[in-house]
């Protein structure tokens, strides 16, 4: 039974741009929006200037681990919004 | 008409009566506060039984007197006195029982001081008072600083949930109930297009459309959605009014150029240069090195790096955009920047110089002509 649990979970770990990492738990049909929005709370930063990426793929909150072919022990990595004149 | 001498002579007896009385009354309190000592205040009850038996004696010598006393000066008529004394023995019984009662009362401080702690009680109530007064004088005045504490201790009661969580290591989300409430923010609509310096400078049809953008969108709303782009209401205004612009703008504008261009050219993410500096390899190689490994040949003509480069220690203060061009023919770098100073070190040209040598892919290839960038 845990090892059928463990199939619909996996790990993901999101790495800001200073080296921090935090760690998640999710199901593989949750949209990655809550996640995202977790990690906006714990980080106190604003969801709209973030960015996530997976591989360089850009991630949007609408989408789930099952739709990206996500493996256990994902890197994802948080960028603030990037501008410059 | 009345004997005056005979009724001072009974007078004076009648006082004598009383006297005697009295003692007996004295005596009888101190024969029951022993009593009282030992057995404490069950024999309290007794008392007004005793008391009872003793003032059917005085009542009728009391009431003579008050007879005498108050005929003299009213002259009434004798069959009178003696209802008033009947009235009155009432309250004869009554300082009786009041004596019973005083007789309790001063008993009562011996065993427990309740008097004494309610007469004393007030007092303290008062001295309280004053203190409390004297406190509030100086909590007014040491208010803000109490709000300062406990502002401190929120913060820090934040900062050991967050450790917790580290140590906890991994955050389940899907137990986790979020308020959407907090997160809903009414979106601000866009400025007026006219005021834009750049709007007298487009085509009609441009205009058009922008001012269709700009007055049925807001800040949030998508201007351009793409698998690797997403470009907001909020970017396009900055780029119409001088702003800063967004790696979206360039990501989007080289996706545009690849599209239109003939010429055969590379355009790496503009978010590849913070992903190096921020070590997160994977995201940097997937942007950078696949890139170039997939697309890399000997047609294509131009590489382009944007680079958002920082003055500052923290990589994620990016402010201020470059370009990289690596020439496929000559196999040099170019480095284009607006704003180099004449004199002094170019901060930027060095960011340049760790994105030529981080480019590992090209490393590995055999480089012909110089790896270091030029100045243009």
């Amino acid at each position: 039974m845990s090892e059928a649990a463990d199939d619909d979970h996996i790990k993901l770990k999101i790495k800001d741009q200073n080296g921090k990492e935090m760690f998640f738990r999710i199901k593989r049909t949750t949209e990655l929006g809550k996640v995202i929005k977790t990690y906006c709370d714990r980080q106190a930063m604003d969801p709209k200037i973030v960015r996530f990426f997976c591989d360089g793929q850009r991630i949007r909150g609408s989408e789930t681990p099952a739709e990206l072919d996500m493996d256990d022990d994902v890197e994802i990595d948080a960028m603030i919004h990037q501008t410059g004149g | 008409m009345i004997d005056y001498d005979e009724l001072f002579q009974e007078n004076l007896k009648l006082k004598d009566e009383n006297m005697k009385l009295q003692k007996i009354i004295e005596e009888l309190k101190q024969a029951s506060r022993p009593d009282d000592k030992d057995n404490g205040r069950d024999e309290n009850a007794e008392i007004p039984e005793k008391s009872d038996e003793v003032p059917n004696l005085p009542i009728q010598m009391q009431v003579k007197d008050q007879e005498i006393v108050e005929n003299i000066p009213k002259q009434a008529q004798v069959e009178e006195i003696p209802k008033q004394a009947r009235v009155e023995e009432i309250p004869k019984q009554v300082q009786v029982e009041e004596i019973a009662k005083q007789v309790q009362v001063e008993e009562i401080p011996k065993q427990p001081p309740i008097e004494e702690i309610a007469k004393q009680a007030p007092v303290e109530e008062l001295k309280i008072n004053n203190n409390k007064l004297q406190l509030k004088r100086i909590q007014t005045s040491a208010e803000p600083v109490q709000m300062e504490k406990a502002t401190k201790h929120y913060t820090r009661a934040r900062a050991t949930e967050r450790k917790v969580d580290d140590i906890e290591g991994i955050v389940d989300v899907d137990d986790l109930v979020l308020d959407d409430s907090k997160n809903v923010v009414d979106p601000t609509p866009l400025k007026n297009v006219r005021d834009s310096l750049h709007y007298n400078y487009l085509e009609k049809e441009e205009q058009t459309r922008l001012l269709k953008f700009f007055s049925l969108a807001n800040t949030q709303t998508n201007a351009y959605e793409d698998d690797t782009c997403v470009v907001k209401g909020k970017t396009v205004e900055d780029l119409m009014f001088d702003n800063f612009t967004d790696a979206e703008v360039i990501n989007f504008y080289s996706k545009w150029l690849k599209k239109n261009e003939d010429i055969k050219c590379i355009y790496v993410s503009a978010y590849a240069w913070t992903h190096l500096k921020a070590g997160q390899h994977r995201s940097k190689e997937g942007l950078l090195d696949k890139v170039l490994k997939n697309e890399f040949t000997n047609d294509v003509k131009f590489v382009f790096f944007p680079i958002n480069s920082s003055k500052s220690a923290f990589p994620h203060e990016g402010h201020y955009w470059s370009l990289l061009v690596l020439n496929g023919k000559t196999k040099k770098f170019q480095h284009y920047n607006s704003m180099r100073g004449r004199k002094g070190v170019d901060k930027y040209f060095d960011d340049a110089n760790i994105m030529v040598c981080k480019t590992e892919y090209i490393h590995t290839l055999e480089t012909r002509g110089k790896r270091n960038a030029d100045i243009f």
